[in-house]
């Protein structure tokens, strides 16, 4: 038996609703605001509750107001793409099968940290190098959310490419550590990891290179050297003792 | 025209090697530009991060001394 192609929201780069049941495969990014942050609450809250919905959509009016401005959204969404949310007196929640990326990548970062899955099961998805969620939305539960999912992608994109440094998959590896580095430049773990794996490969000069890149950076941002541990990654590789951790003695 | 008066600062800390070497991204949230966090200052100490801070909600509130 065939599954019917399912609704996919993805939140990840901006909203985006892809319909491919629909006769033209649409795509959906020009919803309505309020029937897209609708849509965006439930993707990351599961079931909510209908009062939770109200007040957190709808945060600076009465009870009664936020109440009814849900209804009318939920009537606009329903009107407009119906059969993706499931209503329910108490609370709403997504249909059967509506593939959300955000979800994804948090499944994908939850098999990266079981020490049991296997490497085909911890293959880089789309969502795990797209950018943050929901950019330009500012509120809180959007802000406290794209910060954890951050953190998550960053930790699981080292440990990622660790994995694939380790089954000789090192182009892999080395894309996965750079798009670590491109999420926060100043993040010495992902730099390190970028040295190892460069090493691990027998580049000692492209391990070079990412070290001389990074200190060069730290130096000029925060007038500071890197850590011990990255020191004693190179150790051994050529790099002068006398430029090793002369920047913390310049003065900034 | 409404002027926005609202703001958002996100401080963002780690630390490096251990627990010994502390590191922060400072980023303005602006609501006229939403497409990228604008990058305050980066810092390798709190106290760096508390000036960052102060310098932002100055410019924010249009307290900072014209001498800074």
């Amino acid at each position: 038996m065939t599954l019917a192609p399912a609704p996919h929201v993805t939140l990840l780069d901006g909203f985006c609703l892809h319909l491919p049941d629909a006769a033209d495969g649409r795509r959906l990014d020009d919803l309505p605001r309020g029937v897209q942050r609708l849509v965006a609450h439930i993707c990351l809250t599961g079931r909510p509750p209908r009062s939770a919905i109200a007040g957190h959509l709808w945060p600076d009016v009465p009870e009664e107001h936020a109440h009814g401005s849900l209804r009318s959204t939920l009537w606009r969404l329903q009107k407009t793409v119906p059969g993706l949310v499931e209503a329910s007196a108490g609370c709403l929640a997504l249909a059967d099968g509506v593939r959300v990326d955000v979800r994804e990548l948090d499944d994908w970062a939850r098999r990266v940290r079981d020490p049991r899955s296997c490497l085909t099961e911890v293959e880089v998805p789309e969502a795990g190098l797209l950018g943050e969620l929901l950019p330009g939305w500012y509120d809180d539960w959007v802000l406290l959310e794209r910060e954890r999912l951050r953190q998550l992608r960053m930790h699981a994109l080292e440990q990622v490419a660790q994995r694939f440094a380790g089954a000789g998959r090192y182009g892999d590896a080395v894309q996965a550590a750079y798009a670590v580095v491109r999420a926060e430049p100043l993040r010495e773990s992902a730099h390190r990891t970028l040295v190892s794996v460069h090493r691990a490969e027998g580049n000692v000069s492209e391990a070079l290179r990412a070290y001389a890149q990074f200190r060069a950076l730290l130096a000029d941002e925060l007038g500071v050297a890197p850590t011990g541990q990255m020191e004693r990654l190179v150790e051994g590789l050529g790099v002068p003792a006398a430029r090793r951790g002369d920047v913390a003695a310049t003065p900034r | 025209m409404s002027e926005d008066r609202s703001g958002t600062l996100l401080v963002r800390v780690w630390l490096e090697g251990g627990t010994e070497h502390f590191r922060a991204r400072v980023s303005a949230v602006a609501s006229d530009a939403p497409d990228e966090d604008r990058t305050v200052a980066v810092a390798s100490s709190p106290r760096e991060v508390l000036d960052a801070v102060r310098g932002w909600l100055d410019d924010f509130t249009g307290s900072r001394s014209t001498t800074d």
